[in-house]
């Protein structure tokens, strides 16, 4: 059997175990999203987390200014943004029907969701693109697209970690499930580009 | 799917709706659609051959009138301001409050069943919390297929 010394064991830790054992924690943060959204997926993950693929310069710029908290400036978002201040203005009993306040965590999550799709490839001047901003009855915060024959709703529960999605097509049973960040903004991507 | 009877087809319900729960284009969200808790005991409806949509609007100045004499000093100073706010069915439209005008008929195809109305006209679209979630869209899905109607200002002030 071989000897290895102290010396060439910690290097070996060094040079091998410990790149192996990043890279394992780094897959393991990921999860691989269904069949046929891998090349979006990627692209997206890719161009936003490891810069491996370079944004354009205008999704770079864009990234920038909401990364500057500065996503005022990008048109469409300004009008979101206002939406979020109402949202976060409703006090209890806001329907009439005991509905709590708006959940502060969630009008952040929901906000650093739309600033993620504004520095992706999505295009906010676009009006089909924009949103509805709903407060939901148990505190929480959707934003709602219905565009052709499709209905999408990204939903912030408040003390829920994940986001749920919802995709309803129509005359079809509706898809509900909950995704983290990065595969939402992916199905949101996804969505509206085959809508 | 069942057909509906022709009574049932002429039967429609009121759900009151909440100024951020339309958006500008007039479209109802789906978050008219979910209950608060799981232990709610149905989604709050008015029966249309009872209630005017008015009277549906009404009732939340009359609830909020109702609350006060029971409410602690805090919730009373809220409930003060909004009726301060809203006093009347007009101040609510003025605000952006509405009324959503279901058919039955749709709601029983979507698998809900309703309770009985009381003298009011209220009465309750019967289900748990999962099943409003899972359907809130075929709810809103009513409007875009021209089946429910989210009433005007006028109509809601009828």
């Amino acid at each position: 059997m071989a000897q290895y010394s102290k010396k060439s064991d910690s290097a070996f830790s060094e040079k091998v175990l410990v790149p192996l054992l990043i890279l394992r924690i780094a897959a393991s943060q990921q999860t691989v999203p269904d069949s046929g959204e891998n090349e979006q997926w990627f692209r997206f993950t890719e161009c936003i987390q490891y810069g491996r693929i370079r944004p354009s310069i205008e999704q770079q710029y864009r990234q920038d200014l909401v990364r500057q908290g500065r996503g005022e400036s990008i048109p469409g978002l300004r009008e979101l943004y206002e939406e979020f201040k109402e949202i976060a203005d409703l006090e209890d009993d806001w329907n009439a029907e005991n509905a709590p306040a708006i959940d502060k965590q969630c009008l952040r999550r929901a906000h650093f969701f739309v600033g993620q799709l504004a520095g992706a490839e999505y295009d906010l001047t676009n009006q089909r693109n924009l949103p509805s901003v709903s407060p939901t009855v148990d505190g929480g915060v959707q934003l709602y697209w219905n565009i052709d024959n499709r209905q999408l709703a990204v939903t912030f529960r408040p003390n829920g970690n994940g986001i749920e999605y919802l995709l309803k097509k129509r005359g079809e049973s509706a898809q509900r499930r909950s995704l983290m960040l990065n595969d939402a903004i992916a199905k949101v991507l996804q969505t509206m580009r085959d809508a | 799917m069942a057909k509906p009877s022709e009574a049932e087809a002429e039967s429609y319900v009121y759900r009151r709706v909440a100024p951020k729960q339309h958006d500008k284009s007039g479209n109802v969200l789906p978050t008219l659609f979910e209950l608060r808790t799981f232990d709610e005991v149905g989604l709050s409806v008015y029966d249309a051959s009872i209630t005017t949509p008015r009277q549906a609007l009404q009732q939340i100045i009359e609830s909020r009138q109702n609350q006060l004499a029971s409410a602690g000093e805090e919730a009373a100073d809220k409930i003060r301001k909004l009726l301060v706010k809203n006093p009347d069915v007009e101040s609510l439209v003025k605000d952006r409050w509405r009324v959503y005008k279901m058919p039955v008929s749709a709601i029983k195809a979507m698998g809900f069943s309703l309770g009985e109305p009381d003298a009011s006209g209220h009465l309750n679209i019967l289900g748990s919390d999962f099943q409003f979630k899972e359907q809130s869209a075929d709810f809103s899905e009513l409007q875009i297929t021209g089946q429910a109607t989210l009433l005007s200002p006028e109509e809601c002030l009828s």
